[in-house]
């Protein structure tokens, strides 16, 4: 296997602004050279509110990957997200031709009509992933060339989100004459990063615990059973503890990271000091209270997540059980939680397959970048190996 | 308006007891209308159309407070309720929340009435104090998307409905809360369709009810016999909704109705707006509207709805008061909001908390009509 060109991947998250910079060997494993990080500005909820501010962050991040990695940056993989994103499950039909043998031109035609959605002016398609095919009552055929029957069924995973917030991404970027090379939604590109074959083939649920959004994508039976998510994240966390003890923001922020927690200990007695600031003498909070203020918000996203997979009717039981990313994935006791609220075993995700630098290929934050370069890499090989045909997602996350 | 354009429905069980109460209370015959699950309730019921929904579903036997169960009942027979609303210039809604379809089905009705560009007017109840936290966690869960169908909201908590003396037996709160809001229901039906020579149209309702104004809530007195503008006004200010009156000097727009006989006089009027109109804050719009009726003779309802952006007490209270030490002693390093031991103010029933901090000129992150960006804990009503 010939290496890849070098790859950028960017991500405008709420907090950080990441970019990674990297290729793939001949081994099929991905080296990262570079990587840039910014606090991110102009950036709520996973959405960019001030594009000239989201773009000069931007624009630090990745004149320091440039520097690490030593490269010229002219195009970047780019991440999009926010609580916007959903996905549906749409069937297409259609009658086999020549009544005896499926052919390409058949599955060719069926994937045509699963693809035509229907949706809302203000939505794009951002991915359409085949999910399975069916051949007349034969369920879950994964190649249906050369097979008998006399209609053909196909479903397929339409992940989509709201056009402007997307595309104002996308602009943060292209101001900086940066040019987009393909967009990826961030959930995937963590669920392409952090599970194993085996996990996909068992089942599993990635959740990215954001700052701004929770990204989750759900894995059943080898194929993206579904893929969303949730505008809250651990801005919200950090907001219910300034909120609930009247401190400030950054204060907030300092007390979730060293004594928050998502689960309340029986012995959570005592109390935490808040160190003064800037027009805040200082205080001592409670234990207790700011563990239960952490565990209300974190239990509720996980349970939002949880009721969204219900509705889209992904299994209960998924073997591999849940996979945590994300900066809050570092959040002790989050595991725990999650294990609880799922009834699933839960463990915190690592990019895999990933070598180089040792920050990049370790945190589970860097899900989502890593990803990008896994998205990207596999999508050159494709392109090498000639046209694809059911998709390029199905090709790359299902392996 | 005649008094056939306007179609009262009673949702639920509290819902339907209190229009059946109104059936009645008036000469004219009313449209009303119950909606419920339960059969037996229904068939108990004196109104003129009853509608049983999600006969499939319920069984004829009510909800059991699962509201996934009532609006799934209001989808089935979605038709149903749209035939029920037809001739019908506007729907006064009178829901109890707290159970399995007053909560869920009153929100269906208000949209089915939406579609059909009628306009709507909602009343509804929380639960008692006492009542589980079940219930009132289903009732605040509701209020969001009862503010998104209707165009206004009058909402009160089953507490505030009246004065309590603290010894009334449970069996007599509900029937006289019942019964309260009754008859504010009735001062808004006798504004519209008998009006008297000042004139509150549907729109000035709508005016001050609207989503938009801050949560309406309502008060009212019902006086007999001589110097009845005196002492309506003194009891309307002590009902336990307006705090003394206090509370009517933060309200935005304050709709005053008086339904009287013809013997209402100028002084009777004024015996009433003077101390209201004190009460009211400066930039406070006040609108009256009368409904004279020659039945009522030496006989005055006096109801006020008003519309206060940060709340009511107990609707939607601000953040928990923090105690100020009264003694000398230096005040210790706060680590709980309420050091005393006292609890907050009602925090289970905070609607519109005082802040959603950093997110507060951000666009509402919305779940089923729960506002994301406010602190978990104040929408679980969790203690801290």
């Amino acid at each position: 296997m010939p290496a890849s060109p070098v790859i950028v991947a960017l991500e405008l998250g709420t907090a950080k602004v990441i970019a990674l910079v990297g290729e793939m060997r001949e081994d099929g494993h991905i080296m990262i050279t570079g990587m840039g990080e910014q606090p991110s500005r102009g950036i709520s909820k996973g959405l960019v509110v001030d594009i000239d501010a989201a773009a000069d962050a931007t624009k630090a991040a990745l004149a320091a990957a440039e520097e690490s990695g030593e490269v010229t940056i002219r195009q970047v993989v780019l991440a999009v997200s926010g609580g916007h994103v959903r996905s549906d499950v749409h069937r297409g039909v259609v009658p086999v031709r020549d009544r005896s043998e499926i052919t390409r031109h058949d599955m060719q035609s069926v994937m045509n009509v699963a693809k035509a959605v229907n949706l809302p002016t203000d939505r794009e398609v951002l991915h359409t992933i085949c999910q399975h095919y069916c051949i007349d009552s034969q369920q879950r055929v994964v190649m249906p060339e050369g097979m008998e029957g006399a209609r053909l069924e196909l479903d397929m995973l339409v992940v989509h989100g709201l056009r402007s917030p997307m595309r104002n991404t996308i602009k943060a970027v292209e101001d900086l004459m940066i040019d987009v090379q393909d967009v990826v939604y961030a959930g995937l590109a963590s669920g392409l990063s952090v599970l194993s074959v085996e996990q996909k083939k068992g089942g599993a649920l990635v959740i990215d615990l954001g700052a701004g959004t929770t990204e989750y994508v759900a894995y059943a039976g080898g194929v993206i059973a579904a893929t969303g998510a949730l505008g809250v994240g651990g801005d919200h966390v950090t907001n219910d503890i300034a909120l609930a003890f009247g401190i400030p923001e950054r204060q907030a922020e300092r007390c979730k990271l060293e004594h928050g927690g998502a689960v309340i200990p029986d012995e959570a007695e005592g109390k935490v000091a808040v160190a003064p600031g800037v027009g805040f003498s200082g205080r001592t909070i409670s234990r207790q209270s700011l563990l239960t203020v952490v565990n209300a918000r974190v239990d509720e996203t996980l349970r939002m997540v949880r009721h969204r997979l219900e509705e889209d009717k992904v299994p209960p039981h998924l073997a591999a059980g849940v996979v945590l990313v994300g900066g809050g994935a570092h959040m002790p006791g989050v595991a725990d939680l999650a294990a609880e609220v799922f009834g699933m075993p839960c463990a915190t995700g690592r990019p895999r397959d990933v070598s180089g630098l040792a920050t990049a290929t370790e945190g589970p934050e860097y899900a989502t970048c890593t990803g990008l370069i896994q998205y990207a890499c596999r999508k050159w090989q494709n392109r090498r190996r000639g046209p694809a045909l059911t998709g390029l997602f199905k090709n790359i996350l299902k392996r | 308006m005649e008094s056939n354009d306007i179609l009262i429905v009673g949702v639920g069980g509290a819902g339907g007891r209190i229009v059946q109460g109104l059936v009645g209370l008036v000469p004219e015959p009313l449209r009303t209308a119950m909606i419920d699950t339960d059969a037996d309730a229904l068939a108990a019921s004196g109104c003129v159309s009853k509608l049983q929904i999600g006969s499939h579903l319920a069984h004829g036997k009510g909800t059991g407070g699962d509201a996934g169960l009532g609006r799934r009942a209001a989808g089935e027979d979605s038709e149903m309720i749209r035939g029920l609303l037809t001739d019908t210039r506007m729907v006064l809604v009178v829901a109890g929340l707290g159970g399995g379809t007053g909560s869920s089905v009153a929100v269906e009705v208000l949209k089915a009435a939406g579609l059909a560009d009628i306009p709507t007017l909602c009343f509804a109840t929380l639960p008692f104090q006492f009542e589980s936290k079940g219930r009132a966690e289903l009732a605040r869960g509701a209020v969001p998307e009862i503010r998104e169908a209707t165009d206004g909201l009058i909402l009160v908590p089953n507490d505030k409905l009246f004065k309590s003396t603290g010894k009334e037996a449970v069996s007599e709160a509900f029937p006289k809360a019942e019964a309260s809001l009754g008859m504010c229901v009735l001062a808004v039906w006798k504004l519209l369709t008998k009006p008297g020579y000042l004139n509150a149209t549907a729109s000035d309702l709508a005016q001050v009810a609207k989503p938009e104004r801050g949560i309406a809530g309502l008060a009212w007195a019902e006086v007999r016999g001589r110097r009845r503008g005196q002492s309506a006004a003194k009891q309307l200010l002590a009902h336990p909704m307006l705090e003394g009156g206090a509370a009517l000097a933060d309200c935005k727009s304050v709709l005053v109705s008086v339904v009287a006989g013809e013997d209402l006089t100028l002084k009777d009027l004024g015996d009433i707006m003077t101390p209201i109109k004190a009460a009211c804050g400066e930039d406070t719009d006040v609108t009256i509207g009368t409904s004279i009726d020659p039945e009522w003779k030496s006989h005055l309802l006096l109801t006020v709805i008003a519309a206060r952006p940060g709340g009511w007490s107990g609707v939607a209270a601000s953040r928990p008061v923090v105690e100020q030490p009264t003694s000398d002693e230096p005040p210790p390093l706060v680590e709980n909001p309420n050091p005393t031991g006292r609890t907050g103010v009602q925090t289970i029933m905070q609607l519109e908390p005082a802040g959603r901090g950093r997110f507060e000129d951000t666009d509402p992150t919305l779940q089923n009509g729960e506002d994301l960006d406010i602190p978990t804990y104040q929408r679980r009503g969790i203690k801290l």
